[in-house]
């Protein structure tokens, strides 16, 4: 027992280690005392880590190596010569080498190292999360030894193999430091007990497919409350469904595009492809859906969603086919979920939970909820209308993108006065033929054509707010902020109207607003009955 | 959905990694490891000093030593090596061919000493800073005043880390 309970103690400490590791690159400071990485960067790299796909991009980095040491011999520079790690900030410096090497070629998009084979590509978009991936090698395996393992490549003219022997040698080094540090995968029991209960009353259906409305709350009515598998919050199934729902469509999408079918059920003897683990565990990230790219583009800067707003919204799964799939699901889990977690706190406050309002057909209370979602993004809508106004004054081309968005039919034809040629390609039509300027000389009028018209409303709309961002003193400080995160508030607002008009809109609500309130009522009942009794009886 | 549907194996798969990776992703408080970042900007920017919480973190960290080393050494403009005088004596003067590092009591007060660095080249870039110590122990970093054509003279207390540093023929010199 004790020796179970040292090597539980040892394998602990060595992934410690590890997470220290993971923690002091997420932790790293900018000059500025800023984070040096992006929350998106610091889980990407924590992905490849746990996945252990690190094989291609530990090549993609090797070969930034070389393009980064061109000029000297030494890639750091270039590495860490910059505040933060952003593809900005990389376009910046190797824009500043540019023609100092003649195997590497500077584009607007990344660099391109000719290795005397095909060539290799990286975009700047990429190089952060290779940055935070040398760091990552050089936190555990130490800089000397990435120093001497790249050295053959740098500062001279490489072949593809040359780099590649330096890839492996990295590949190596961090392949034998996980080997040490990074503990086995625990299987989740209640996700496979979910897909178990799924399987056995899915007819048919196979896939995602297989999770229907009916099926999650059938689970959850019954292992609610039994020992048998930890599923007492409608929340935890809810989300359970989610996730599975997510990952069996990446999986699908995945196996489909890659044609390859893994060889067994182990990941860690490797009967899984690590790249198509880590392809389906991206799937699952919440970073990558439009209200967390808004917030993390803006959030702090320019108000296009407040917090309230956004805990409503983060209600609604925008970035997978929850809402296609299990839409009654998705409302059931707003309205009782939050339902459930009043109760919780309720009993544990040591309250009556009986005593604790449910929600009631009189009520429409799916219905209120669908409204409030509609209420919301229309309120981001006026404030994506507003930035127009500040953009537009700015002189933005981002200004000229809002309002093709905002007013997809307006004639913009007349801007290049060619009449109504718009409907194709308008932004490339806008572009090339100078009708960029023409907008930006537009005067707003109410009772103008149709454009003028447009940035008058987009004027009072911008009087009307007052939030962080959209105030007169502050409009020069945030144009850029605001500017960026135009193809963001445009991802989210189009996000959650099709959520609303798609998925939503054919559902009977009233039905099941009767209907739910019966089922809910009962189970939630038996739930916190029982607990309230059981506390009235120890009392 | 059979057990062996090479589907759901993947999907399952990638739920036990991604609750991995919020595992892994917990931030662990006092690690003692010290991020590159820092070291970096320590080894090339003047007029960067490690916080009290980093120089401890970097004592007691023999990789996060190793590394400063290494970045030190790395790009050095002049390199003085250790000397193999006897330990217990005190240098005044350390010479290569690039520079020599002279220590001199001040005349007036002989709590002061001057601390002048000639380049025996004239053309030669300047260097900003310097690092003297020994390998696996300390560093210390002084930054140094502009050069007046090859030469550059600094006054420091008696008692300045540095002049101990400079002074001990074990340790290493690096003019950056």
């Amino acid at each position: 027992m004790s020796t179970a309970l040292e090597n539980l103690n040892l394998e602990e400490g060595k992934s410690e280690a590890l997470r220290a590791a993971l923690s002091c690159v997420a932790e790293a400071s900018a000059f500025d005392g800023g984070p040096r990485y992006s929350e998106k960067v610091s889980r990407e790299l924590a992905r490849i880590i746990v996945c252990r796909s690190y094989a291609k991009p530990l090549l993609e980095l090797s070969h930034l190596m070389v393009c980064a040491s061109g000029r000297n011999g030494r890639f750091e520079d270039v590495f860490w010569g910059i505040s933060r790690a952003s593809s900005g900030e990389f376009r910046r410096s190797f824009v500043a080498l540019n023609g100092l090497s003649e195997n590497v070629r500077i584009s607007a998009n990344g660099i391109y190292h000719n290795d005397g084979a095909d060539g290799f590509q990286i975009s700047y978009a990429r190089m952060p999360l290779l940055a935070a991936l040398l760091e990552f090698m050089i936190t555990t395996v130490g800089y000397p030894a990435i120093d001497d393992m790249t050295r053959p490549v740098r500062g001279q003219r490489v072949s593809s193999n040359d780099v590649l022997d330096a890839a492996r040698a990295m590949q190596r080094s961090l392949y034998g430091y996980l080997k040490d540090h990074l503990p086995p995968v625990q299987r989740q029991r209640r996700v496979r007990h979910f897909l178990t209960f799924v399987g056995s009353h899915a007819g048919n259906r196979s896939g995602a497919d297989a999770i229907t409305d009916d099926i999650v709350l059938s689970y959850w009515s019954e292992f609610a409350d039994t020992v048998e598998i930890e599923a007492r919050t409608y929340r935890g199934v809810y989300e359970t469904a989610r996730r599975l729902i997510v990952t069996l469509d990446a999986a699908a999408d995945r196996l489909a595009s890659t044609g390859a079918r893994s060889i067994g059920t182990d990941f860690e003897a490797g009967e899984i492809d690590p790249e198509d683990v880590e392809a389906v565990v991206s799937a699952l990230d919440a970073g990558e859906g439009p209200l967390q790219r808004l917030l993390e583009s803006c959030a702090d800067r320019v108000k296009y969603i407040n917090v309230n707003e956004s805990e409503i919204l983060a209600e609604l799964p925008l970035n997978d086919s929850t809402a296609r799939r299990i839409p009654i699901s998705v409302l059931r889990n707003a309205i009782y979920g939050a339902v459930q977690l009043r109760l919780s706190m309720a009993l544990r406050r040591g309250d009556d939970a009986t005593q604790q309002p449910m929600p009631t057909a009189a009520d429409r209370y799916y219905r209120a909820r669908l409204a409030t979602y509609a209420e919301v993004i229309d309120g981001t809508e006026k404030l994506a209308l507003a930035s127009l106004w500040v953009l537009h004054q700015g002189q933005r081309p981002e200004a000229v993108d809002l309002a093709l968005q905002l007013a997809p039919d307006i004639n913009w034809g007349v801007l290049s006065g060619h009449g109504d040629v718009a409907h194709e390609e308008n932004v490339i039509s806008l572009a090339a033929s100078g009708a960029m300027k023409a907008f930006f000389r537009i005067i707003p009028d109410a009772r103008g054509d149709e454009l003028s018209a447009l940035l008058a409303d987009a004027r009072k709309a911008w009087r009307q707010v007052n939030r962080a961002g959209f105030r007169e003193e502050s409009k020069a400080d945030f144009m850029d902020t605001m500017a960026a995160a135009v193809p963001d508030v445009l991802r989210l607002i189009h996000a959650v109207r099709q959520l609303l008009d798609r998925d939503m809109k054919a559902i009977d609500w009233p039905e099941h607003e009767a209907a739910d309130g019966i089922v809910f009522g009962a189970i939630l009942g038996r739930l916190y009955n029982q607990s309230q009794e059981e506390r009235e009886d120890a009392g | 959905m059979p057990a062996d549907d090479p589907i759901r194996n993947l999907a399952l798969a990638a739920i036990d990694a991604e609750r991995q990776i919020d595992a892994m992703m917990q931030p662990v408080a006092g690690s003692g490891l010290l991020a590159f970042s820092t070291l970096f900007r320590y080894a090339n920017d003047p007029g960067f000093e490690l916080s009290d919480d980093a120089a401890r973190c970097l004592a007691k960290n023999p990789a996060a030593m190793a590394d400063l080393e290494r970045l030190i050494a790395q790009s050095a403009l002049v390199h003085l090596p250790t000397l193999a005088a006897a330990a217990s004596e005190t240098l005044t003067r350390r010479e290569t061919a690039e520079a020599i590092i002279l220590m001199t009591p001040s005349r007036a007060d002989p709590g002061q000493v001057y601390l002048s660095i000639d380049l025996m080249d004239a053309e030669a870039k300047r260097p900003t800073h310097l690092f003297a110590g020994s390998s696996g122990v300390d560093w210390h970093k002084l930054v140094l005043p502009p050069f007046a054509g090859p030469r550059t003279q600094v006054l420091l207390e008696a008692g300045h880390p540095i002049l101990a540093a400079l002074g001990d023929p074990r340790s290493v010199v690096y003019l950056r």
